[in-house]
């Protein structure tokens, strides 16, 4: 990372890129530390909205990718529908989504769940396909019942394939949240990257952006951290570069 | 020697499965009539200019298709789209395998490269149309900076992963440099690579919407968005229908390539596909 | 044939005819780094030499680093101590009149390339013409050129195996070498699979060094038989079989036969029992204090049946 910064500096401070375009470092870091305000506020606007549609999909996608998994003819009926929706840019229905419910955070956290759903309610409905059967026979040989399977065999078991969908809609609620606060052109992250581009001060707008990936890469972190606490016993291996 | 094949890859009982497949692609398809019928009978229940039915949005689709907006908006959009995967595709399997391949080269840039990816690409946009204007350049310059990265990580992954035994005999038949490459590591890692494909043209598509409404003047993106603003709510829903059916297309068109290319590879794995 | 045995003489004649050194190893020593950090002992003091046209086994008990040294000396990888010679010339990479068959027939063999283009893949740097016909050769030679279009998942395990056999065999190698190649494979198909490798060489005349842990398969197939200790496994001992060839199920009955094998056995199982003037406490060279070459020629026998 160090090498990046210093090429950059040396790349700018020689004058060889018109600083119109890439700003220095420092002119990055006067533009946030100028508006810091601004850009920690925007941050807290963006983080709020990407919460509460993640929440909202998780758990609507972990509940009805169970429900689904677990009976053979509602996975049938689900097929056609997920291949479809699979490929969905959710991004698309952004304008669709504005007709809809109009500007505001309800409209966006709903956008945002509707995205974060998919990865989710597929890869829960695919992990309870693929439960090893002997696990489910060893659990009714001990006497579980209907509930104590789902929650000591299902559970445990499509925990880790679960949280690869988990992992994969942290990521895109992110970037669903900043798409509609670009499109609709105010708060959150988006809009602060979007008024600095259209006033000019190109210093903010790449600090909101550095800002943007520290975001992603902190939560992409978090995430990490929360999934080894919570499943000890499973080796949740970043994707290599991770 | 009388040992015939044992064959491992073969599926048996060939009417049963037929009929049995039927059956579940049967219900899937009722499944999606049944979501869809749940549209127009809502829509005509909530009688709501924001809400058509079904069967409205599907006849304006039919105007667009064989409207000017096919070749004005549809066609730029597909091409963009497909050149920013395109080249992604390249970018992303050169890079992956190479950061894959030569360890330490691999180590030292990952870091960075982590950063890098995860940046919420649409945030890059405004920092494109500094740099490019608006138009197809600044879009496809968006598509490619998102899309790449599926591609790279999956070919990393690959590359770091290749069975040792591979190497082991490659070098044994004297294989080195590019026919190594391509003998070798590229076929080897082939698999990873196109599930790393899949994810990236999806990204492509929903990444070309965004980009095209911010910062061009024609397109499915745009066109979409126009609608919006001009409250031509019709025409709305039958853009997004058309994306849908792009982004579907892409996709069974993209699995049947799969499927030739990678042949060999559903014996080995027992044809376990998502 | 039958089981009258060649007198020492003829023995030591026969030992003679083969050909020249064509992997001399002296003093090998290899040791691994393992998942914690520590470094593994694999092997030490490894001694032998190997001839043209020699038929050699190593056997020796699981994990005693059989597969390691097999690929010490192939040029694969290199030997922290001491030196291996191919042709009398140090060895750097595998050269191309060397071949070798692996254990993981499914993990050998291309699953993208077709049994023809596996085959193939070994003479590539052959003209096309001259490349198709070894290919084709090689596949008639183990039976297979029915199945050049087939894809090896399609094949069972030991025809799996044959195509990596017929893939070392295009490249018309003067040394074999394999890697423990019937372990996974059944009973039946192997005895099958033996009986192959043993025409093949008696046809081909090439040298052979097999790494194996079946006693009865070394003994069966071998001129002569390395046993070694476990982990960090030395040569014990070096054991001539004089067998009269060619060699079938009635070899293996022979009294013969029974008394190689409990000798082989016997070394590898007791080993300080058998040579208690070889100190295994020796320090060896390959130990970092140790800096003295320690005396080889006591820890290895030559035995011959006595007359």
């Amino acid at each position: 990372m160090g090498v990046v910064i210093g090429l950059w500096t040396v790349i700018t401070g020689s004058g060889a890129v018109s600083t119109d375009n890439i700003p220095t470092v420092a002119a990055v870091v006067r533009g946030a530390a100028g508006s810091w305000q601004d850009l920690l506020s925007s941050l807290g606007a963006t983080l709020e909205t990407w919460a509460l549609g993640l929440a909202i999909a998780t758990v609507a996608g972990v509940t009805l990718g169970l429900l689904v998994g677990l009976s053979q003819w509602a996975d049938s009926a689900t097929d056609v529908i997920v291949r479809m929706m699979r490929p969905l840019p959710s991004l698309a229905l952004i304008p669709l989504a504005i007709l809809v419910a109009g500007l505001g955070v309800k409209m966006t956290s709903g956008l945002v769940a509707f995205a974060a759903f998919w990865p989710v309610f597929i890869n829960t409905r695919y992990a309870v396909r693929q439960i090893e059967p002997r696990l489910l026979d060893s659990g009714r040989a001990v006497g579980l019942g209907r509930w104590g399977l789902i929650r000591r065999v299902v559970i445990p078991a499509t925990a880790p394939t679960i949280a690869t969908g988990v992992r994969i809609s942290v990521g895109l609620a992110i970037v669903v949240t900043v798409s509609v606060e670009l499109v609709v052109g105010t708060g959150g992250l988006g809009g602060y990257v979007l008024a600095a581009e259209q006033s000019g001060a190109t210093g903010q707008m790449y600090a909101g952006v550095v800002v943007g990936g520290i975001l992603g890469w902190a939560l992409n972190l978090l995430f990490l951290a929360a999934a080894r606490a919570l499943m000890p016993w499973q080796a949740v291996v970043g994707r290599g570069l991770g | 020697m009388t040992a015939g094949t044992l064959p491992r890859g073969r599926r048996r009982g060939r009417s049963h499965g037929w009929r049995r497949s039927l059956a579940r692609h049967g219900a899937s398809w009722l499944g999606l009539a049944a979501v869809l019928g749940a549209w127009q009978l809502t829509a005509i229940a909530l009688d709501k200019t924001v809400f058509p039915t079904f069967s409205r949005s599907i006849s304006v689709v039919g105007q667009l298709l064989t409207g000017s907006v096919l070749t004005g908006d549809i066609v730029p959009s597909v091409i963009r789209a497909l050149t920013g995967f395109c080249i992604s595709a390249v970018l992303g399997v050169l890079v992956g395998l190479t950061l894959g391949y030569v360890r330490w080269l691999g180590e030292y840039c990952s870091a960075f490269i982590n950063f890098l990816r995860s940046v919420p690409s649409p945030l890059l946009i405004p920092l494109a149309i500094a740099f490019l204007g608006l138009g197809a350049k600044m879009v496809i310059a968006v598509i490619v900076s998102a899309a790449v990265w599926p591609v790279i990580i999956n070919a990393f992954d690959a590359a770091r992963r290749i069975e040792p035994l591979y190497l082991d005999v490659a070098r044994i038949c004297g294989l080195r440099g590019f026919a190594l490459f391509r003998r070798v590591l590229l076929p080897a890692t082939l698999p990873d690579i196109f599930a790393g494909l899949r994810i990236a043209l999806s990204i492509s598509l929903a990444v070309l919407v965004v980009a095209e409404i911010l910062g061009a003047s024609t397109g499915i993106g745009y066109f979409i968005q126009n609608a919006e603003q001009t409250f031509a709510v019709p025409q709305t829903y039958a853009g997004v229908i058309i994306l849908a059916c792009l982004g579907w297309l892409f996709d069974t068109v993209f699995l049947v390539l799969e499927r030739r290319l990678l042949a060999w590879e559903r014996g080995l794995s027992g044809g376990l596909r998502v | 044939m039958s089981d009258t045995c060649p007198s020492p003489a003829q023995v030591t004649a026969g030992l003679a005819a083969h050909g020249p050194a064509l992997l001399e190893v002296s003093g090998l020593c290899k040791s691994l780094p393992i998942a914690d950090g520590t470094v593994l002992e694999v092997s030490r003091d490894i001694t032998f030499t190997l001839r043209a046209g020699e038929f050699m086994s190593i056997v020796g008990p699981s994990g005693a680093g059989k597969t390691t040294l097999l690929r010490t000396v192939s040029g694969l990888i290199q030997p922290d101590r001491g030196s291996v010679m191919h042709r009398g010339q140090a060895v750097r990479q595998v050269p191309s009149w060397l071949s070798i068959v692996f254990q993981e027939y499914n993990k050998s063999l291309f699953p993208w390339l077709t049994v023809r283009k596996n085959v193939m893949l070994a003479v590539h740097s052959q003209p096309k013409a001259e490349a198709r016909q070894r290919m084709a050769e090689a596949l008639n030679l183990v039976g297979l050129y029915d199945f050049a279009d087939h894809y090896p998942w399609e094949l069972s395990g030991g025809m799996q195996q044959r195509v990596a056999l017929a893939r070392a065999m295009a490249s018309h190698p003067e040394l074999l070498m394999m890697d423990e190649p019937f372990a996974s494979v059944d009973a039946l198909t192997r005895a099958h699979l033996e009986n192959m490798v043993q025409r093949l060489w008696a046809e081909a005349g090439f040298a052979a060094l097999l790494v194996t842990h079946d006693i009865g398969e070394a003994v069966y197939l071998s001129d002569r038989v390395l046993a070694l200790s476990s982990r960090p496994s030395t040569v014990l001992a070096e054991i001539l079989v004089d067998l009269p060839r060619p060699r079938d199920r009635a070899t293996r009955a022979l009294p013969r036969f029974y008394e190689l094998c409990n000798q082989v056995l016997s070394y590898i199982e007791n080993p300080e029992e058998r040579e208690p003037a070889a100190a295994p406490h020796h320090p060896s060279a390959c130990s970092p204090a140790g800096t003295s070459r320690p005396d080889l020629s006591c820890h290895r026998k030559v035995v011959v049946r006595d007359d």
